[in-house]
C-alpha cells in the first residue's frame, strides 16, 4: 500500500473535526460537533447541519462516545491545530490549523459522505448487505444452522424474503453481487476496499470486529469507522444512481416509492422541517394556515413508513394514543378525540393513526 | 401420539445420540405430569430437559428466565437448529413488537419470559388464555436470598403459577446448596415433587491456584503459560479496561496467537462478531467479563482463566463450568494477587444502597406523595437519585412488601414510615455481611491448603468423585510443565482481493 493512502487511513477523523471547525468558526462549542456527528434529533443540530454546510457529516458516527471526541479535540489543541478559550468553550482553527485542513483537503479530494439523507438508508443497506452475504453463502455450503450475525427483527425478515426469491439460482446470484462489488471495489481506496472485504462474514469466516480491523491495518478505532462508513457512502449513491449497472447490488437500497407519491407543497413543508425551522415558521413563511401545513405532515407520515413522527409526538405519547386506537378499534377521529378526553389534538392522533398504519402493513408482509 | 422413544425424539428433534446425565429421569417425570427440582451441573444441558418437553407435549412451555441476553442466545440457537415456534418475551422488545407478539402468542410452543414481564398484567392476561402444560424456573437459586443472585421478582412466581391453573413446575439450577434447594421448594410451593440432584463436580476439569505479588505478574504468567502450546482459553477479568488491557498485551507477547476482548462496552454488531470467531475456532483466547459466555456452547475450551476472581463460589463454579464441555480434560487456572480483595467488595457495596441512599429516596418518595404524583419509571427514578439498578430494586422491593408503595402509588404513614427505615439499613446491613461472607468463602478456599477440588465443592455436596484427570495443584498436578499439545495455526493475512473471491466461494468452480 502506497504512503498516500495511508496518510488518508490515519487522518480522516482529523480531516472531518477540522473541516467542521472551520466551518462553525467558533459559533458552537465542541458538544455541537458531537451532536452532528452522532446525528441528534433535535432542530438545533439540524439547523446547525445546514448553516454551516456539514450536512455530510450529519449522523455518520453514530456511536461516537463523547469522552472520546473529547480525547481527539485535546490532541488537536496540543498539536496546536485549534484553540479553545476557557470563557466561551468553542474551538478555533490556529493559523496552522488552516494550513494542515488545506494539505489534507488537497490530499482527499472530494469526501462522498452524505449523511444527513443517507445515514438511515445507508445503515440498513449495511445490515442487509451483510446478513445476506453470509446467508447466502451458508446456505451454499449446505450450512442451514448458523446463527445470524445482526439480531434487528425487520433485517432478518427481509433477508428471507430475498434468499427465497433467489434460492433456485444461488449461485449465479452469488456470482451477479461478487461482479458488481468487486467493480465497485477496485475503484475506491483501497484501505477501505479492505477493510469492507474483512468486515464480510461468510461461510465458515466470521468478519472482524472494529477493533480487530484496527489492530489488522494499523489504524485508529474511530477512522476504522469512518472509513466504513465513507466507502457505504460510496456504494451506495453509485448504486443508486445507476442502479441498471449494479442489478443485484440495487435490492438492498430501501424501497421507498414514497417521495412519488407526496404533493409538491407537502414536499416543500418538508423540507423546512427537515432544516430545523419550527412548524410556527414554516405557516409564515409560506402563508399557510396551520392546519394546512398539519395536513402535510400527516400525508407525508401516512406514504413514508419512516417519516419521523417523533419530531412532534413522544413515544409515550404514541403508547397512548395508539392503545386507544386498539380498544376502541375504529378510524373516527371524533370517537377517540373523546376517548382520549381532549387531552391531544386531531394533529396528534392524525399522526399515530399513519404510524400505525404503517406497523399494520409490515405485520402482514 | 407415536411409538418413539425418547432417545428417538431427541435425536430426530436435536440430533443428539443419547441423554446426558439426569436428562432423561428428568424428562420423564416431567412428561408424567411430576413437579420437579433439578439440580443439575453448568453446561449437562440443563435447557433440554424442557425443551424436548415443550415439543413433544400438546400445550405450551412457558421458561422464566432472569438473563434476557441468554434468553436471545437460546431462541436463536433452537431456530437454528430447525424449531421456529419458540420466543421471547422480553424488555428488549419495542412496545410496538410486544404488542405484535402478545397478539400472536398462540403461535408458539415455547415461551420464555423475563421474571419482570411476569409483574406486567396484560402479559400475564395473554398467557393464561393458552394452555400450559409446563412451567419452568430456571436458574430457580433466584429466589432465594441465601441464592447468589437474588432476584426480588422470583418471589412473586408462586402466585403466577397459580394463575396459570396449575401447570408442571419444573424448577432447575445448576448451584445451589442445601440450604436452596429448601428455598426453592417452599417458595414454589412444590409439595408433591421429585428431586433429582446431581453432584456438580466435573471428572474432567483439574484446579490450580496460583498466588502473585502483583497483577501484572499475571500477564506474564499466562504468556508463559499459553505459549507453547494450543488451547482455547477464556479469560476472566472483573473490569472492561483490564480486559482490553491484558488483550492487547497478550497479543503482542504471544503473537501466534488470535486473541480478542469481549465486554458489555461494545457495540452489538461488535459483540456478535467476537462471539462467533471464538465458536467458529478463530479465536484462541477471548478475555473477557462475565458479560460473555452465558449462551455461549463452545465445547472444546481448554483453559478457564482467572484473572480476577468473581464474588461468590458459586459463580465462580459456572464459569468453570464452560471448560470442556466435549468431556476432554481442562484446568482451571486462578491467578491471585493481594489487591484482588479490594475489586469484589467494591462491586458488593455497589450492589446495596447506603443508609444516605435509603434516607435520600424515602425523601422523594414523601415529595412525590405530596405532590400527588406516582412513581415513575425506574430509569427515571434511578437517574433522579443516582442509584444504581440492583440498589434500585432492592428498595424498591421493600417497598411494595411493607406497603409504602402499591403498584405505582404512594402510601405515607409517618410512624411506618419510620420504622421501614430502621428496617431497611439493618436489611442493608445483612445482606452486606452475608456477600461479604460468601466472598470470604471464596478467598478462603483460595488460601487453603488442601483439595482444590474437594474444598471447592465441599459447600454444596458430601463428596466428589475421582477425577479422569490430574485432581490439582495441591494433590500434585504439575500444571505449570503440561501442554495440551501444538497445532499449527497459520495467521496470515491475506490480501482483500483473495477475501474476497474466498467469502463468495469463487475459487468452488475451479476445483
Amino acid at each position: 500500500m502506497d504512503m498516500v493512502q495511508d496518510k488518508r487511513g490515519m487522518s480522516v477523523f482529523e480531516y472531518i473535526l477540522l473541516r467542521c471547525i472551520n466551518n462553525i468558526n467558533g459559533e458552537r462549542t465542541t458538544a455541537g460537533i458531537y451532536n452532528l456527528l452522532v446525528g441528534k434529533r433535535s432542530s438545533q443540530t439540524l439547523q446547525d447541519a445546514h448553516a454551516y454546510q456539514l450536512t455530510e457529516f450529519f449522523a455518520i458516527y453514530k456511536s461516537l462516545e463523547r469522552t472520546d471526541l473529547m480525547k481527539v479535540i485535546n490532541q488537536l489543541i496540543e498539536e496546536r491545530k485549534i484553540i479553545i478559550t476557557d470563557e466561551d468553550e468553542r474551538p478555533r482553527l490556529t493559523a496552522y490549523g488552516s494550513d494542515q485542513l488545506e494539505r489534507l483537503s488537497d490530499e482527499w479530494g472530494p469526501l462522498y459522505f452524505n449523511g444527513i439523507k443517507l445515514h438511515e438508508k445507508v445503515t440498513v443497506f449495511e445490515e442487509r448487505f451483510y446478513l445476506y452475504i453470509q446467508t447466502i453463502t451458508n446456505m451454499k455450503k449446505g450450512k442451514k444452522h448458523f446463527i445470524p450475525i445482526t439480531d434487528r427483527p425487520d433485517i432478518l425478515k427481509w433477508v428471507k424474503l430475498s434468499y427465497n426469491v433467489n434460492k433456485a439460482t444461488l449461485m449465479d446470484h452469488i456470482n451477479a453481487i461478487y461482479k458488481e462489488l468487486y467493480s465497485l471495489l477496485i475503484s475506491v481506496n483501497e484501505k477501505e476496499a479492505a477493510l469492507f472485504t474483512y468486515r464480510l462474514t461468510g461461510a465458515g469466516m466470521i468478519g472482524l470486529s472494529k477493533q480487530q480491523l484496527s489492530d489488522m491495518f494499523h489504524l485508529p478505532l474511530h477512522n476504522v469507522h469512518l472509513l466504513m462508513q465513507h466507502l457505504l457512502h460510496q456504494i451506495y449513491q453509485a448504486v443508486e444512481k445507476n442502479p441498471g449497472n449494479y442489478p443485484a447490488l440495487s435490492v438492498f437500497i430501501e424501497e421507498s416509492k414514497a417521495n412519488r407519491l407526496i404533493t409538491n407543497s407537502a414536499q416543500k413543508t418538508y423540507l423546512l422541517i427537515k432544516q430545523g425551522m419550527d412548524l410556527e415558521t414554516i405557516s409564515e413563511r409560506r402563508r399557510l394556515k396551520m392546519s394546512t401545513i398539519h395536513d402535510h405532515i400527516v400525508e407525508m407520515a401516512l406514504v413514508q413508513s419512516d417519516f419521523p413522527v417523533y419530531l412532534f409526538v413522544s413515544e409515550q405519547e404514541i403508547e397512548e394514543i395508539s392503545q386507544v386506537i386498539d380498544e376502541l378499534q375504529t378510524n373516527k377521529l371524533k370517537n377517540i378525540y373523546d376517548a382520549l378526553q381532549g387531552k391531544f389534538d386531531y394533529f396528534f392522533i392524525r399522526l399515530v393513526q399513519a404510524r400505525m398504519q404503517h406497523q399494520k402493513s409490515e405485520a402482514k408482509v | 401420539m407415536n411409538n418413539r422413544s425418547l432417545e428417538q425424539e431427541l435425536k430426530h428433534y436435536f440430533g443428539f445420540d443419547a441423554f446426558k446425565t439426569g436428562q432423561k429421569e428428568i424428562i420423564t417425570d416431567v412428561m408424567n405430569g411430576k413437579d420437579v427440582l433439578g439440580i443439575l451441573p453448568t453446561g449437562s444441558g440443563k435447557s433440554i430437559c424442557y425443551q424436548l418437553p415443550a415439543v413433544l407435549s400438546e400445550g405450551v412451555t412457558v421458561v422464566v428466565s432472569p438473563l434476557v441476553s441468554l434468553m436471545v442466545d437460546q431462541v436463536k440457537a433452537l431456530k437454528a437448529t430447525g424449531f421456529k415456534r419458540v420466543t421471547a418475551i422480553n424488555s428488549f422488545l419495542s412496545p410496538v413488537q410486544k404488542k405484535q407478539l402478545l397478539s400472536q402468542l398462540a403461535h408458539y410452543k415455547l415461551i420464555y419470559v423475563s421474571p419482570e414481564m411476569l409483574q406486567n398484567n396484560i402479559v400475564v392476561e395473554q398467557l393464561q388464555a393458552l394452555h400450559i402444560s409446563l412451567f419452568v424456573v430456571d436458574e430457580a437459586h433466584c429466589i432465594s436470598q441465601w441464592g447468589h443472585e437474588f432476584r426480588t421478582d422470583y418471589l412473586k412466581l408462586a402466585k403466577v403459577i397459580e394463575l396459570f391453573n396449575q401447570p408442571t413446575v419444573l424448577a432447575l439450577s445448576g448451584t445451589a446448596t442445601p440450604e436452596v434447594q429448601e428455598d426453592i421448594i417452599s417458595q414454589l410451593g412444590m409439595i408433591h415433587r421429585e428431586s433429582h440432584i446431581y453432584p456438580m463436580d466435573k471428572e474432567n476439569i483439574s484446579f490450580a491456584i496460583e498466588h502473585v505479588e502483583h497483577p501484572n505478574e499475571k500477564l506474564m504468567k499466562i504468556e508463559q503459560l499459553l505459549k507453547d502450546q494450543y488451547a482455547p482459553t477464556m479469560i476472566y477479568f472483573s473490569s472492561r479496561q483490564w480486559a482490553e488491557r491484558a488483550s492487547g498485551e497478550l497479543s503482542k507477547q504471544l503473537s501466534d496467537k488470535r486473541v480478542a476482548f469481549y465486554h458489555g462496552g461494545m457495540e452489538q454488531s461488535d459483540r456478535l462478531l467476537i462471539q462467533q470467531q471464538f465458536m467458529n475456532d478463530q479465536l484462541d483466547i477471548i478475555c473477557c467479563t462475565s458479560a460473555f459466555g452465558m449462551g455461549i456452547n463452545k465445547k472444546n475450551i481448554r483453559y478457564v482463566i482467572h484473572f480476577h476472581l468473581p464474588t461468590q463460589t458459586e459463580s465462580f463454579i459456572q464459569e468453570v463450568g464452560r471448560a470442556g464441555r466435549d468431556g476432554a480434560h481442562s484446568i482451571s487456572v486462578v491467578y491471585y494477587s493481594p489487591s484482588d480483595d479490594f475489586l469484589p467488595k467494591k462491586l458488593i457495596q455497589s450492589e446495596l444502597p447506603e443508609a444516605g441512599d435509603i434516607q435520600k429516596t424515602l425523601n422523594y418518595l414523601f415529595n412525590l406523595y405530596q405532590a400527588g404524583a406516582k412513581l415513575p419509571a425506574d430509569e427515571l427514578v434511578q437517574e433522579e437519585l443516582e442509584l444504581t439498578e440492583t440498589q434500585w430494586r432492592f428498595i424498591k422491593y421493600h417497598c411494595h412488601q411493607h406497603h409504602l408503595l402499591n403498584q405505582q402509588a404512594i402510601v405515607f404513614n409517618r410512624d411506618k414510615w419510620k420504622e421501614f427505615y430502621t428496617f431497611l439499613t439493618n436489611q442493608v446491613d445483612n445482606r452486606y455481611k452475608y456477600k461479604m461472607a460468601k466472598f470470604s468463602e471464596l478467598m478462603r478456599w483460595v488460601h487453603s491448603q488442601a483439595c482444590r477440588r474437594k474444598g471447592l465443592y465441599q459447600p454444596f455436596q458430601n463428596s466428589v468423585k475421582t477425577p479422569d484427570v490430574p485432581c490439582c495443584d495441591y494433590c500434585g498436578f504439575d500444571w505449570r510443565n503440561f501442554s495440551f499439545g501444538q497445532k499449527e495455526t497459520v495467521i496470515f493475512q491475506q490480501d482483500w482481493h483473495d477475501r474476497l473471491r474466498e467469502i463468495f466461494l469463487q475459487g468452488d468452480k475451479h476445483e
